[in-house]
């Protein structure tokens, strides 16, 4: 709650607060130098925040309930030459699970995956995939009751992503939540249900899928090279443009926002009024791609800005 | 705690301990001592055989010396009865000067036990402190550490890399002394240069002081890699940071390289934690020096211990700067 954490050089989080329910799959979304890594180590008791406190099943996160999270880092790494069964037992062991019960749910996970005929392969002998799948289940299996993950489709093929997705959902189906830190807006909305936004170090929206796409805005994506014809148009329709990239040498591309009400052929009717030419026309998707876009993008700007200033 | 370090220092030990090129080159030891004790047999540089034999010679004063062979089968007593019945027998004629013969042969075996110690315990030692370096900077490097820290405490992995990679280092290390005693108690007693090497390192008493001496020097010198590792962001930093710490390394050889042979004066370096653990190595000091030294490299061990836990817990906290923002260009 309120996290706030900053660095000498720059960065940081400045006031991070979010929640993750039980049984929930919470995605969280931030560009790159958002802050998402510096919340999730704060969580994971791996830096301690400046200010703000994070509390963890309901009370002040300590050592114990910290053994209750399972976390899966961005970049993967586990010995080369260590047996699958041995790596997922080992931390399963460091976060208290007997060795017993450790191999169990190692063997148990690895069988879960397709992999049961492979316990003691080495890791250096698995795939790729493969053995991104042992380094899921290394967070897995001391049966946390919040999972960490740090984009955890990375590097997966299709085949290996559903495998993957189908063990978080059973995780969930479990009583299990999940808490995901991931750049693809895509696997956000295969996965969550909930999604928390994160932009220059501060939540800028936090509740379910559905109410962030609700707020993706609506209009379209409009190629021209008469700018005030677009404008005129928009104006008259309470609308608004900016530029964007990827125009073309004799045409500028522009977003248009438009109120709720206003219909997409009602635009497309005040810009033929105008004779406006149109090179291309693009209804914007109200989805969470947009609604990311339309929440965190003026925020990261605003950084970058800072960051140049 | 001791739980996690004790996970931890497994997973390393059996990292390095569970292929079969580790227990090959720790054959190789023993069995290089063997071939060298075989090759050696009892020829080439073999002590001079003993000599009984009495040289008197009288200077122009008259004074008679007389010099006694190394072999000489009467110990200083007798030699100075059997000059005293010479004298009274009328053999010899005024003032008798008794000396003994100088060794002609060059081998010193406390010498060479000394420089092979130093030898075997340096290299070793040098050795495990790479394994330790790569230990910690390959987990560093790939981030990996982060998912063993949500896990344990920056203490307990710095723990268990330094008990596990020590083990793996202690085996080495028996491997040698080990195979030196036995080697040593099956050679023979005229045997040659090797044999009189092996016969001076075959003392339970001079296998635990060298073991003992060893797993100090490791454990400073390995806390201290360890916080090199934590350090470096890869393996080219590692190297770099490491290389003043292997430098001192070189220099701590050299050092006690020439107070095997005799360079008295750098006796104080046993004070200095570095020289520390080599320089007891090479000369066993009075219990008063050693109780100090000791002392003062017990206080640089938990200082490079508490530095390795602070660069380890800075090091996985300061990883999230190595992501660049992302530039927005609109």
């Amino acid at each position: 709650m309120d996290l706030k954490k900053r660095f000498r050089g720059g960065g940081g989080v400045d006031a991070v607060s979010m929640q993750v329910q039980a049984g929930s799959v919470t995605g969280f979304i931030g560009v790159n130098g958002a802050g998402k890594s510096t919340t999730l180590r704060c969580i994971l008791g791996l830096m301690a925040p400046d200010a703000g406190e994070v509390l963890l099943f309901g009370a002040a996160a300590s050592e114990a309930s910290r053994r209750r999270l399972g976390f899966l880092p961005e970049e993967r790494g586990l010995f080369p030459r260590e047996r699958a069964r041995e790596a997922i037992a080992f931390h399963a062991r460091l976060k208290g699970l007997a060795k017993r019960d450790a191999l169990r749910a190692a063997d148990r996970l690895l069988e879960r995956i397709g992999l049961g005929d492979r316990l003691s392969a080495r890791i250096e002998e698995l795939s790729k995939g493969n053995a991104q799948r042992v380094q899921i289940l290394c967070a897995l299996a001391h049966s946390p009751d919040l999972l960490i993950l740090d984009e955890p489709l990375t590097g997966l093929d299709p085949v290996a992503q559903s495998e993957v997705l189908s063990l978080f959902a059973e995780f969930r189906a479990g009583g299990g939540a999940i808490l995901f830190s991931t750049h693809s807006m895509a696997a956000a909305e295969m996965l969550c249900d909930r999604v928390v936004m994160l932009a220059n170090g501060r939540t800028v929206f936090e509740g379910a899928l559905a109410d962030a796409s609700a707020r993706a805005p609506h209009g379209a994506v409009v190629v021209t090279p008469d700018a005030d014809g677009l404008l005129a148009a928009a104006s008259s329709l309470n609308g608004q443009i900016q530029p964007m990239p990827g125009g073309m040498a004799e045409a500028t591309r522009w977003r248009v926002t438009l109120p709720r009400e206003v219909t997409h052929p009602a635009l497309m009717r005040a810009l033929a009024e105008r004779a406006v030419p149109i090179f291309a026309f693009e209804p914007i998707k109200a989805d969470l791609e947009a609604a990311f876009w339309d929440l965190a993008a003026p925020q990261a700007r605003l950084q970058q800005a800072r960051r140049a200033a | 705690m001791i739980r996690r370090v004790g996970l931890i220092a497994g997973r390393e030990f059996r990292a390095y301990a569970m292929t079969a090129s580790f227990w090959v080159a720790l054959a190789m030891g023993p069995l290089l001592m063997a071939a060298a004790l075989l090759l050696s047999g009892g020829h080439g540089s073999a002590a001079a055989p003993p000599t009984a034999t009495l040289t008197l010679t009288q200077d122009p004063a008259g004074t008679v010396t007389a010099q006694f062979g190394q072999g000489f089968p009467l110990s200083a007593q007798g030699r100075a009865q059997f000059v005293d019945i010479l004298q009274r027998d009328g053999r010899l004629h005024g003032a008798v000067r008794v000396v003994e013969e100088k060794p002609k042969s060059s081998l010193d075996p406390e010498a060479l036990r000394r420089f092979a110690l130093l030898m075997m315990l340096w290299m070793t030692l040098a050795g495990s402190l790479g394994m330790l370096l790569q230990a910690v900077v390959r987990e560093r490097s790939n981030r990996a550490l982060e998912s063993l820290l949500a896990a344990a405490r920056p203490a307990d992995v710095v723990f268990g890399k330094l008990l596990g990679v020590g083990a793996v280092s202690l085996l080495v290390v028996s491997a040698w002394l080990g195979g030196s005693a036995a080697m040593g108690a099956l050679a023979p007693a005229s045997g040659g240069a090797v044999a009189v090497l092996l016969q001076g390192l075959a003392h339970p008493a001079v296998l635990l002081r060298a073991g003992a001496i060893y797993l100090l020097a490791f454990g400073f010198y390995g806390l201290t890699t360890v916080a090199i590792g934590a350090l470096a962001r890869d393996n080219a930093d590692a190297q770099n940071l490491a290389r003043p710490m292997f430098a001192t390394l070189l220099v701590v050889f050299f050092t006690a390289l020439a107070s095997t042979a005799g360079a008295h004066s750098l006796t104080w370096l046993v004070y200095i934690p570095p020289f520390t653990p080599f320089m007891l190595l090479i000369q066993p000091q009075a219990a008063g020096v050693e109780f100090v030294a000791l002392d003062l490299l017990a206080a640089a061990t938990v200082l490079a211990g508490w530095l390795a836990v602070r660069a380890l817990r800075r090091a996985c906290a300061g990883s999230t700067r190595i992501s660049r923002p992302a530039r927005l260009k609109s």
